[in-house]
């Protein structure tokens, strides 16, 4: 039970139950005390009772002096007859219980005759009651006290901690100049803990901003070459070229020049700092569609599937032409992908955009997951390290669009990219 | 961040380089003046106690520094000050004192628009600038601002309705109507803190200036969830 309650609680239990336990010991020690003393007590005094009463009183042939609530037996003298039931005590000290009161006896055999004293017990039991209540009230008090204590310093003890606890939710988005967390607490085991966090967190920071720089560097570095090869095929095409070479050049062009696209996203992501806003666009969703549809449309056509672009709505807004380029171009790559035959369809609509196609669609539980990075349709075909997607994901994350993907009957799937509010 | 056209109030707009100057030295002439102040101080200690310490605070907004060398009395105090009026700030840095400056960080932003990240900073400590604002919208859009910047806390300051300044000023409107340039406003506890709630906040601390006479009154309020 105790492993399972938050650690304040955990204390106030803990407290709770060691006060229980040895209070409870010591009520139950008074408790035995007393009775014990009882039994001794009340031997003495009324063994002197007996005493007098047996070698003052009757040996003057006097009767016996005593208090009201006791009163004499004796077998051998018939004015004082003894009940049956103490014939079969044992001699000394009893505690008898008759007719619903409690009764001490005390039996003494002298010379064959039996004497009996016997008193109520009343006086002493309304004492004995008192103190055992005042027991009683001591054990509830301490174990109340225990609990109230517990608390209190539960939650000091607690302080510390607690703070540490709150001061680390959502720490990594805190501004970096933030002062580290250990220099508030003392050299202890929070301490300890808040510098663990600290040096984690800026550990953290500095390997995201190593790959930040990384992927900024490679891009930038990658950016000359390809030009060149851009350029080269650019020379290339003019010349008198037989029909194979052309078909190569073409590729190696579109390849080329695919690779550049891909590699200014990856620039301006890199660039981009997470409370930068998003970029100032520059393109309509007309003239992306446009220009994507060019290139993608005699690819999708060589493959036999049929390829419209649909216009549902005027859309005014102005994109970033890069990202939003690599958005709609990953998405009918990925449509020409796993489309084996029937269309391909982009439809424009206002503040978004749709691509549908009649492909082998993605199972419900893939979906979710489709985003994440290097993960792959079931049917992994065409090249591709499964990027493309999460690639998607990312720029759309950074620019503030929503991406999703649903299913479409009977097959295929339809990719919904939204890229502003108030619009489908 | 919104990109909406910021919220730009009218008396954000008269906080040149002059006013500035009177700003800084109003609050260090007459005894009222700087008892007025050492009372302040104290809410605000009290105040950045209950909000737990803080050690990222965003002063904001910061006029002339006056709370700095207050929010630097503790060692690790990282702080943030913010102002609308960039005059303000230069009079701020050049008239506090020159290690607590070295502390402090200064920007110049709107609250209604703060140019940090989400959960940037531990405590947004917001001195004399609630009162300003008579719009609940503009209100909420300021307090859904904070919401979005602090981390974990907000201090701020305004007039509330329930004492005997309160009740004069009230008075003194009806007979003779308030004028067109006032730019300070009384709000009742229980819309203010009926605000509090709606823009995400928790109340942790009430603290008076002088209960039951003075409208000041400053919150200590704690982000939910």
């Amino acid at each position: 039970m105790l492993a399972k309650q938050p650690f304040a609680r955990r204390i106030v239990i803990a407290f709770t139950l060691m006060t229980l336990l040895v209070s409870g010991v010591f009520s139950l020690g008074i408790v035995a005390v007393v009775y014990f003393i009882e039994a001794q007590l009340v031997t003495e005094e009324m063994s002197r009772e007996m005493d007098s009463v047996l070698d003052e009183d009757l040996a003057h042939g006097l009767p016996p002096r005593l208090d009201a609530s006791t009163r004499f037996f004796a077998s051998g003298l018939p004015q004082y007859a003894m009940p049956d039931v103490f014939a079969a005590l044992a001699p000394g000290f009893t505690e008898l219980v008759r007719d619903e009161e409690a009764y001490y006896v005390f039996v003494r055999d002298v010379a064959g005759e039996r004497y009996v004293l016997m008193e109520d017990q009343h006086e002493f039991e309304a004492r004995e009651n008192a103190l055992f209540n005042v027991v009683l009230a001591g054990f509830l008090l301490s174990v109340l006290g225990a609990w109230v204590l517990g608390r209190l310093m539960a939650n000091r003890v607690m302080a510390p901690v607690s703070r540490l606890a709150n001061q680390v939710r959502h720490r990594d988005q805190l501004h970096p100049l933030a002062p580290p967390l250990a220099l508030q607490y003392p050299d202890d085991e929070v301490g300890h803990l808040a510098a663990a966090f600290d040096s984690t967190l800026g550990q953290l920071r500095q390997t995201l901003e190593r790959e930040r720089l990384f992927t900024a560097d490679v891009s930038h570095e990658l950016r000359t070459p390809l030009m060149v090869m851009l350029g080269a095929c650019e020379l290339l095409e003019q010349g008198e070229l037989p029909p194979r070479a052309q078909r190569q050049t073409a590729r190696i062009q579109r390849a080329a020049q695919e690779m550049h696209e891909l590699v200014e996203t990856f620039l301006l992501l890199a660039r981009a700092r997470p409370e930068q806003a998003s970029f100032v666009g520059d393109a309509s969703l007309k003239s992306v569609a446009a220009e994507q549809s060019e290139r993608w449309g005699p690819l999708l056509a060589e493959k036999g599937l049929t390829f419209e672009v649909l216009q549902e709505g005027e859309d005014e807004g102005a994109y970033n032409h890069t990202l939003l380029g690599t958005v709609m171009s990953n998405l009918l790559r990925n449509a020409l992908h796993y489309t084996d035959s029937g269309t391909v369809r982009l439809i424009l609509s206002r503040g978004g955009f749709r691509v549908e196609d009649s492909g082998v669609g993605i199972p419900l539980a893939e979906q979710e997951r489709m985003f994440q990075p290097f993960v792959r349709g079931a049917e992994q075909r065409g090249e591709g390290l499964g990027l493309g997607l999460s690639l998607v994901k990312r720029v759309c994350a950074h620019q503030g669009w929503e991406v999703g993907v649903t299913a479409r009957q009977p097959q295929g799937s339809c990719f919904q990219v939204r890229l502003r509010d108030g619009a489908s | 961040m919104t990109t909406s056209s910021p919220i730009e109030l009218e008396f954000s707009r008269k906080y040149d380089r002059e006013h500035a100057y009177e700003y800084l030295h109003k609050h260090q002439h007459g005894l009222a003046r700087r008892l007025s102040h050492w009372r302040d101080e104290q809410l605000a200690r009290r105040a950045l106690k209950i909000a737990g310490d803080p050690d990222l605070v965003l002063d904001l907004p910061c006029g002339a520094g006056r709370f700095w060398p207050l929010l630097a009395e503790h060692p690790s105090r990282m702080i943030f000050a913010a102002d609308n009026s960039a005059d303000m700030l230069a009079i701020a840095e050049a008239a506090q004192p020159q290690e607590v400056v070295r502390r402090v960080e200064t920007f110049q932003t709107s609250a209604f628009a703060i140019d940090m990240g989400d959960n940037a900073v531990d405590s947004i400590f917001c001195m004399r600038l609630l009162h300003h604002v008579a719009d609940p919208a503009h209100r909420l859009a300021m307090l859904r601002e904070f919401h979005r910047v602090t981390r974990d806390t907000l201090i701020v300051s305004l007039w509330v309705d329930g004492n005997y300044k309160a009740w004069k000023r009230k008075r003194l409107e009806r007979r003779r109507p308030a004028r067109d340039n006032q730019n300070r406003f009384v709000v009742a506890r229980s819309v203010i803190e009926a605000e509090f709630t709606a823009a995400g906040f928790d109340i942790l601390d009430r603290g008076d200036f002088l209960p039951g006479y003075a409208m000041w009154r400053v919150y200590v309020l704690r982000k939910r969830g």
